[in-house]
């Protein structure tokens, strides 16, 4: 029983070799090599829309970054002359104030000591008005010149004031050219640092299109060596499969040999055997014969 | 007896297949020379109703065939020394039956084997029944593998050609 059981056996195994023949294994290797392109293609489109996308936006970014840091540098100077110009203007106007206050205090001072001395003018002429006429014209023309060089202080506090306004626009002109200076300097650290972006980008693509490259080098070469392990699978089952039918041969042979042994063993018995017997040994006759007389 | 023969030329009977049966033989003869004596001696003392040795039909057709004579006393010593002798010298041929062989089937075959190998040849039987059928037979020098086991074993290589065969129609 157990014969026919290992010849059961064989059966299936033969009948599953038979179902994955060659045209169902040619039809699985050229669907898979189907699915394997096709995922290829999708990871490649995927990762050009992603770099695409991703270069995109770093020249987004980095336009809005050099907007953001120019428009910050703009207002902080800006912000910086304006200051200046402030500090500047205020102090002219405490100056002004200072040389008006101090005119003012002039003037007043003048205006009372000219009080004074028209007071005690008044006291004098009072006292002698005729005489003291004289006087009183020299004490006029004195105040006349006191007021005038009252009148000089203040034009020379004006002249000082117009150059404090020139120095301040020569200042302000400083400045300006310091604004364009920088300016420049930012316009040309920002260019080269686009630049500089730039060529890196180009560097990422080319690293990308070498990346991309190798990839396919290597997808060939994978695919080279999935033929060569196909083609090495194959005679690999083919030479199995020949073994394995040699072998199947084989036993089948011993197995109907055993079963006729079995079946025709005990019909015979030696009543029966022994015209065969004797049969046999006349054949073999000559060889007895020969060898008995050795 | 007629005439004195030499051991090469008794000729031994269908029913002596092996040695045991040819050591038998020598055994019945000593024992019939034994009471053929005793039987002499007995005559020669008056007795009367002394009664004559039985011999067996092996031992008798043996004497039938080659045409002795044991009533002579010298005479069956000389035939006893000659069996002995000849006892040694008897060719063997082993034969391994697949079944148990029966005494006819026997006796056939040693009276072929006394025809045409040897005229006193003797059999050594053997029993092995994975032969199936047929016989396994050693000679002095030489087996000649005659079983049905042997046959199919070496037909084993129809066999897979025909499967071969039958594998390239299907």
């Amino acid at each position: 029983m157990a014969l026919f059981k290992q010849k059961k056996s064989n059966k299936a195994s033969d009948d599953n070799a038979a179902l994955f023949d060659d045209e169902l294994r040619e039809e699985l290797r050229q669907s898979a090599r189907e699915y394997f392109q096709k995922i290829i293609d999708d990871n490649a489109a995927h990762f050009k829309q992603d770099l695409d996308i991703t270069v995109a936006q770093v020249g987004e970014e980095l336009k809005a970054y050099m907007t953001k840091q120019l428009d910050g540098t703009v207002s902080h100077i800006n912000e910086q002359i304006s200051k200046q110009l402030n500090h500047r203007m205020h102090e002219y106007d405490r100056v002004t104030q200072d040389a008006h206050d101090l005119a003012v205090q002039s003037l007043n001072r003048s205006a009372h000591a000219l009080h004074e001395q028209y007071e005690q003018f008044n006291s004098a002429l009072q006292k002698s008005i005729a005489s003291q006429e004289a006087m009183m014209v020299a004490a006029f023309n004195d105040n006349k010149n006191q007021i005038a060089e009252t009148k000089k202080a203040q034009d020379q506090a004006l002249q000082s004031l117009e150059r404090s306004v020139e120095v301040a626009d020569k200042q302000s002109k400083r400045l300006t050219e310091s604004y364009e200076k920088s300016i420049s300097g930012q316009e040309k650290m920002l260019t080269d640092t686009f630049e500089e972006s730039r060529a890196r980008i180009e560097a990422t693509k080319q690293a990308q299109e070498s990346a991309l490259d190798t990839l396919n080098q290597a997808a060939e070469r994978l695919q080279q060596q999935y033929e060569q392990l196909d083609e090495t699978l194959t005679k690999a089952v083919s030479d199995h499969k020949a073994a394995l039918v040699g072998a199947f041969e084989n036993n089948m042979a011993q197995i109907i040999e055993h079963y006729l042994l079995n079946a025709i063993g005990e019909q015979y018995d030696m009543r029966a055997q022994l015209p065969l017997i004797i049969k046999q040994m006349e054949q073999n006759k000559q060889t007895i014969v020969d060898d008995m007389k050795l | 007896m007629s005439g004195q023969k030499d051991q090469t030329e008794f000729t031994l009977t269908p029913d002596i297949v092996s040695r045991p049966d040819f050591l038998r033989l020598i055994n019945e003869l000593e024992q019939v020379d034994n009471e053929l004596v005793a039987v002499a001696v007995r005559e020669k003392t008056g007795a009367h109703d002394v009664k004559q040795p039985v011999v067996s039909d092996t031992l008798g057709q043996f004497l039938e065939q080659n045409q002795l004579d044991i009533s002579d006393s010298q005479e069956r010593t000389m035939l006893i020394r000659q069996l002995r002798k000849l006892k040694d010298d008897l060719p063997v041929i082993h034969m391994t039956f697949a079944t148990v062989a029966d005494r006819e089937s026997l006796r056939e075959i040693v009276s072929w084997l006394r025809s045409s190998i040897h005229p006193q040849v003797l059999v050594s039987i053997g029993l092995q029944p994975s032969l199936v059928a047929g016989v396994y037979m050693r000679t002095t020098n030489q087996v000649h593998d005659l079983s049905l086991r042997k046959a199919l074993s070496d037909n084993r290589g129809t066999l897979t050609k025909q499967l071969e065969a039958l594998r390239g129609e299907g």
